[in-house]
């Protein structure tokens, strides 16, 4: 690959956020025309940097360089102009118009709305592409594949010279990876420069001309493809080798604390397994596979259609929170903003929301009881704040997931359903949670894991489920745990 | 945290818990100065007399707005009980004991087919309120063919009117209301649950919270004290008829998000519904007294509003800037010269 100017390069780069620095100091650069993927574990400053880059962030510090001009911080429609596009892992698409007009939306064509137009653009672009798609069909009726082409159709027309892709192939099949990969491969060639995020080593390694690392907001080191190795990079990600990442649990696992037989209900059917007191059992598969899903089933938020659900061998009828919170099966949620905590209330008050009417007497809420009980749960889950009354607002993402886990604990809870328990949290906040997981198995409780992240589910899981299109695909046990066989297994397997 | 931003927090809430007190003494130092009637204790006590029964009703729609609803007919309800109350008293020879116990379960069952009807939809109840708002205003004036009735019995007229020692017996229930009010959502676990349904939903019903009853808990809540409240207003009238109430949804609305109760739910106290009512019956009592006409003490009353809801949003901005601000120093402090270096 020869080395010419840079298209875009960072300088200097700090962004703080409350309590976490997202990005320390960060200096990189992209050459035109090339493929440049950005690997790190969730939080490392991989979508800070982005924002950045197409100025929906302003960095504290640093410059920011594209094309030669100088920027301090980037403007979205400066951005846009200079041709920088991104695509998320939400779809920015209008679901009622045509893939056509989608594709033209904020271009000016004319002065009225020409839908033929429209459409010779979008087929022009798609038959670049190689992709059948009709361009009158509105966008939702497509496949989220298709949408994610569109998307990219769209960036194309505007004439993107940097396209930014973030964990694009998240919600495809392994086929339409590869439909992807080779629209990938087209853009190349046509001279637009692609930054690359993914998690998965295996597209870095198919189609990325560099890769660069960060972890825990600092830019540790860009390598050749070519020149590298898988371990290697999983080594510069963690920092350290992968088995001190996850800390080993030394108790065995007990008795079956539940059993799931056929349970089906909001959207998902047939799920049976089930998981032992002191075990992590994690539960994979892609985006919209349905894992969180089940578990809301399970935890009574969601409708059973039918099957059942065995709590230390007896059946148990649930048919909300409350229920599933009296066989002690307490709840991580998996958005915790939306789902878990109440931003405006006190780090006390969160924690003992699921457990305050036992703390009262006659409905009077014992304060002293309250505060000793937060007070706990703050040091044994090691919360970093001054103060138990402090609002949940002001603390850092990683602690906010504790007060989270702390509020699912403090309502006495056996069998906890922790659904991407170290989502967008820094690594030390992470390794916390792994060893807290750890503790409460030792203590019996039975922990069912939802999570997205591959490391994770392979370094914390004593068993894990797979479920592929709202339904099982498979049990993998711990001898045969490979990131293969989950992925397989994940994308349909046999 | 650091100590300036402490001390910004401290000055923040100080700001957020004490400024409508604030304005509240200013706007009883600016009437005195203008009006030698206003600071006078006959005044005063006339002015949280006058406000007592909208503070009774307001702690129960405060509970409402609290838990993320809203009640656009309780007006109509205070409208509908009045009549109800008025035919009762005037046309039956029920004793005005019996009156009272009759016309505070209806209150209950009014706000509950409101609540029933909240929880059946699963939607915001501003649509459903305005609805039941006008099948409340047919049947008031279905019941008083647009009479007003009087007179109503002396023991009756007590509640509203009479004193035990110097203080007026409706300020008394008043303060009743607002203590019962303040300790069932400061020290009980039904108060965390309002809260918590107006901050955060989902949230709560994932705590295990059945977020359904608690709202019909809640409507039959603001129902009773609605109907105390109206039996207040009756009795202090001495009449009653389908005028009675009307409008009135919008003044103890108003006087809850002017003391800090938060549309949407979620943020609040039962002191913001006294303050704020006590501001706006100040202002109006005020105006009076300076011989204003009714319709400038409208346009004064919408400034006011406009300027509380300027403040609030001023307030939640700085509250979110400050949060937003991280202790200590930046640590690229070393790497600056670098940087200006590199970029000349």
């Amino acid at each position: 690959m020869e080395e010419n100017r840079p298209i875009l390069s960072m300088e200097h780069i700090t962004k703080t956020y409350p309590g976490v620095i997202a990005l320390n100091n960060v200096s990189v650069s992209f050459a035109r025309g090339e493929i440049h993927a950005l690997v790190g574990e969730n939080g490392a400053g991989k979508s800070t940097l982005i924002k950045i880059i197409t100025g929906a962030v302003e960095p504290d510090n640093g410059i920011i360089r594209f094309d030669e001009k100088e920027f301090s911080k980037m403007h979205p429609n400066e951005a846009r102009k200079m041709g920088i596009e991104a695509i998320y892992q939400e779809y920015n698409l209008i679901d009622c118009l045509s893939a056509a007009e989608n594709i033209c939306l904020g271009k000016k064509m004319g002065r009225f709305v020409n839908q033929q137009a429209m459409a010779a653009v979008a087929k022009e672009i798609f038959e670049r592409f190689h992709i059948n798609i009709d361009p009158r069909t509105p966008v939702s009726d497509l496949t989220s594949a298709k949408m994610q082409i569109v998307e990219i159709a769209k960036a194309v027309s505007k004439g993107a010279r940097l396209l930014i892709m973030d964990e694009p192939t998240a919600p495809l099949t392994v086929s339409e990876i590869d439909i992807l990969m080779d629209i990938i491969a087209q853009l190349k060639a046509d001279g637009v420069t692609i930054l690359y995020i993914s998690h998965r080593m295996d597209e870095i390694f198919r189609i990325a001309d560099r890769v660069s690392v960060f972890r825990d907001g600092q830019y540790v080191v860009t390598r050749q493809v070519c020149d590298t190795n898988r371990a290697q990079l999983i080594a510069d990600m963690v920092g350290r080798t992968l088995s001190e990442s996850y800390p080993k649990r030394k108790n065995a696992p007990g008795d079956v604390a539940i059993e799931l037989r056929n349970l089906t209900g909001n959207g998902v059917k047939n799920i049976s397994f089930s998981a032992r007191k002191g075990e992590v059992v994690g539960l994979a598969g892609l985006v919209g596979a349905g894992r969180s899903e089940i578990m809301k089933v399970v935890y009574g938020a969601e409708k059973k259609q039918w099957g059942e659900i065995y709590i230390n061998g007896t059946p148990a009828e649930i048919r909300c929170p409350r229920d599933a919170m009296k066989y002690g099966i307490g709840l991580v949620p998996e958005d915790r903003k939306r789902e878990g905590c109440f931003l405006m209330e006190s780090i006390q008050w969160n924690i003992l929301i699921s457990n305050v009417e036992n703390i009262s007497r006659a409905s009077v809420v014992d304060i002293g009881k309250e505060k000793k009980i937060a007070s706990e749960y703050r040091e044994r889950l090691r919360i970093r704040t001054p103060s138990i009354q402090q609002k949940v607002l002001n603390l850092s993402g990683g602690n906010q997931q504790k007060v989270v886990i702390a509020k699912a604990l403090a309502a006495n809870t056996d069998i906890i359903i922790f659904d991407e328990p170290t989502r967008g949290i820094d690594v030390g906040a992470k390794h916390e949670i792994y060893e807290l997981m750890n503790d409460l198995c030792a203590e019996g409780k039975c922990i069912i894991m939802v999570t997205s992240d591959m490391e994770e589910l392979l370094g914390m899981s004593d068993r894990i489920v797979v479920l592929h299109e709202r339904e099982m695909s498979g049990e993998i046990s711990r001898e045969e745990f490979s990131q293969e066989r989950v992925l397989d297994l994940a994308s349909g397997g046999d | 945290m650091d100590k300036q931003a402490m001390g910004a927090d401290k000055w923040s809430r100080f700001f957020k818990d004490y400024f409508m007190y604030v304005v509240l003494i200013i706007l009883v130092v600016f009437f005195s100065v203008r009006s030698q009637n206003f600071l006078t204790p006959s005044n005063l006590l006339n002015v949280v007399n006058q406000s007592a029964y909208q503070i009774v009703v307001g702690v129960g729609i405060a509970f409402i707005m609290l838990s993320g609803a809203i009640d656009l007919s309780t007006g109509y309800q205070i409208s509908t009980l009045s009549v109800i109350a008025g035919v009762l008293l005037t046309k039956t020879s029920i004793p005005y004991g019996w009156v009272i116990a009759v016309i505070l379960v209806l209150g209950v069952l009014l706000s509950l087919v409101n609540g029933v009807l909240y929880v059946t939809f699963d939607t915001f109840p501003f649509m459903i309120t305005l609805a039941t708002q006008y099948i409340l205003w047919g049947i008031s004036f279905m019941i008083s063919n647009s009479a007003t009735f009087t007179p109503l019995p002396a023991g009756f007229k007590m509640l509203g009117q009479g004193y035990i020692g110097p203080i007026p017996i409706a300020i008394l229930i008043m303060v009743i209301i607002v203590i019962i009010g303040a300790f069932l959502l400061n020290k009980t676990y039904f108060g965390r649950y309002v809260y918590g349904l107006g901050s955060n939903q989902t949230a709560i019903e994932l705590a295990g919270v059945k977020t359904r009853r608690l709202k019909l808990i809640i409507f039959a809540m603001a129902g009773l004290f609605t109907a105390l409240g109206t039996i207040m207003l009756v009795s202090r009238s001495g009449s009653s008829s389908s005028t009675m109430g009307p409008g009135m949804e919008f003044t103890i609305i108003a006087g809850c998000m002017l003391g800090g109760i938060k549309m949407g739910g979620g943020g609040g106290k039962i002191s913001s519904v006294v303050i704020g009512l006590l501001i706006l019956t100040v202002l109006s009592n005020g105006m009076q007294l300076m011989q204003l006409g009714t319709y400038p003490q409208k346009i004064a009353l919408g400034i006011v509003l406009l300027v509380a809801i300027g403040l609030d949003v001023f307030q939640s901005k700085t509250a979110l800037k400050t949060a937003k601000k991280v202790a200590g120093e930046p640590p690229a402090k070393a790497d600056k010269k670098d940087s200006t270096l590199s970029s000349r």
